[in-house]
């Protein structure tokens, strides 16, 4: 008998053993070499080895429990279109807007750069992204599925090209924790399945979750303004170049501007998940995104002068990326249960329900 | 099958397999020893054959519509 070139066991070792298991490796082997032996050839071809080896790691990941349930991902994807269209409507607001004959005189001096820039009545380079946000909550409440996942893919796109094209035009765009949790959010949106769409009275119980994070971000924001001099907080829209950039003395810092909310909201986010732990398994891993999407507010909300903050943003993500894995190996399993219940019983009712024998295709209904 | 128009790859051919052996839709029915290699045969199964016919049919209403459209072109010029 000859001997098999390396590639085959190379190959085979791409999956797990137990799915080798029962003379399926050998099954497999004996498709790449017909395969081969077709092609006139002693070996796999380079295509089929990229192939296999996708699916042998596919099929590790699917056992180590690393897949999301269609579920999970349109609740993602519903938690990340209510709370980033919140986030967007919040930014235009308080962020960016300019407001005529109100933000002249309340600034001091050294925030004039930042108001001589200004694209229109805005601040920053990242409004179109806001913009795509607004629509895509649009979409999403009228059931356009395609825009949907479209329009979140170039918000993502907007955020992620935002530092680049304040940049080349010289204009400023936000603090980069801000569009890190943006563009985690966007993706987070467009992973929602298309083929779901959820019912209306879900949608509008979506569009009130906007309102609500939304007032309860602007709430934050009157609440942060207390400690800030009146000169600069005659009105929360005059004050519209501290929300991304707080002025400190003679410095600008971005560490006060969000940090201090943002750390509220994922310890908020960290007693929910305990309190869904208990009560709702399927939901641990969209607490879990929402832990990680908040926390990327802290990534860049620190100075020279202190550097410990940087590690403690480094630490809270490891924490939440930890976190989601743990989370979503629970999840999986827990779903995978219950979808496999839901499953049989569909079965056993379609197969109560079965025409006899040669149907219209002459398909028996038994083997 | 396909008279060599569809050519699967083997890491294709068992995502296939195995998502419709998970959904119910085909079965393995045993193994088999042919010229020295391991075959494992599947077959459809009660609810697969409904999913194929139900398939079929709509395969088929999209071909009716799509010739009739290419009928009415045709004699419209």
């Amino acid at each position: 008998m000859t001997e098999l070139p390396r590639t085959y066991p190379v190959l085979l070792g791409c999956y797990p053993r137990r799915w080798r298991a029962n003379g399926r490796g050998d099954e497999l082997l004996a498709v790449l070499l017909d395969a081969a032996d077709a092609a006139g050839r002693s070996r796999p071809s380079a295509l089929d080895c990229l192939d296999v080896s996708v699916h042998g790691v596919a099929e590790r990941l699917r056992l180590m429990g690393i897949v999301v349930p269609d579920g999970v991902r349109l609740r993602i994807g519903q938690v990340s279109v209510v709370l980033g269209s919140a986030l967007a409507i919040f930014l235009v607001l308080c962020g960016e807007l300019r407001v005529p004959g109100l933000s002249d005189g309340t600034s001091p001096n050294h925030l004039d750069a930042f108001l001589h820039r200004d694209l229109g009545p805005f601040l920053t380079v990242e409004v179109p992204a806001y913009a795509t946000w607004l629509l895509l909550l649009t979409a999403y409440l009228v059931g356009a599925r395609r825009a949907r996942r479209e329009l979140a893919l170039i918000a993502v796109g907007l955020t992620l090209f935002a530092p680049m094209l304040a940049v080349l035009t010289h204009h400023q765009r936000p603090p980069g924790g801000l569009l890190a949790s943006l563009a985690v959010l966007g993706v987070g949106a467009a992973v929602m399945p298309a083929a779901m769409v959820p019912t209306t009275p879900r949608r509008w119980v979506t569009a009130g979750g906007v309102l609500a994070v939304t007032a309860t971000l602007i709430g934050w924001r009157l609440w942060s303004l207390r400690d800030i001099p009146p000169a600069y907080s005659r009105s929360w829209l005059t004050s519209r170049p501290m929300f991304y950039w707080n002025p400190n003395g003679d410095h600008l810092q971005i560490n006060r501007a969000l940090a201090g909310p943002a750390t509220w909201l994922v310890i908020a986010a960290g007693v929910l998940a305990l309190v869904v732990w208990v009560r709702r398994p399927a939901w641990l891993p969209v607490v879990a995104f929402v832990f990680v999407a908040v926390s990327c507010l802290r990534l860049g909300t620190t100075t020279f002068s202190a550097p410990h903050a940087q590690r403690d943003a480094v630490a809270w993500t490891c924490a939440a990326f930890g976190l989601i894995v743990l989370n979503y190996v629970v999840a999986t399993r827990y779903l995978g249960a219950r979808s496999h219940r839901r499953w049989v019983g569909q079965r056993d009712l379609i197969g109560a329900h079965l025409r006899t024998p040669g149907g219209e295709f002459g398909v028996s209904a038994g083997r | 099958m396909s008279s060599d128009r569809v050519t699967m790859r083997a890491g294709t051919l068992y995502t296939a397999l195995d998502r419709l052996v998970a959904e119910g839709l085909v079965t393995d029915v045993g193994t088999e020893i042919v010229d020295g290699r391991l075959r494992r045969n599947y077959d459809l199964t009660a609810m697969g054959a409904e999913v194929l016919e139900a398939e079929i049919r709509r395969m088929r209403l999209n071909a009716t519509q799509a010739a009739s459209r290419l009928r009415a072109r045709a004699s419209e010029s």
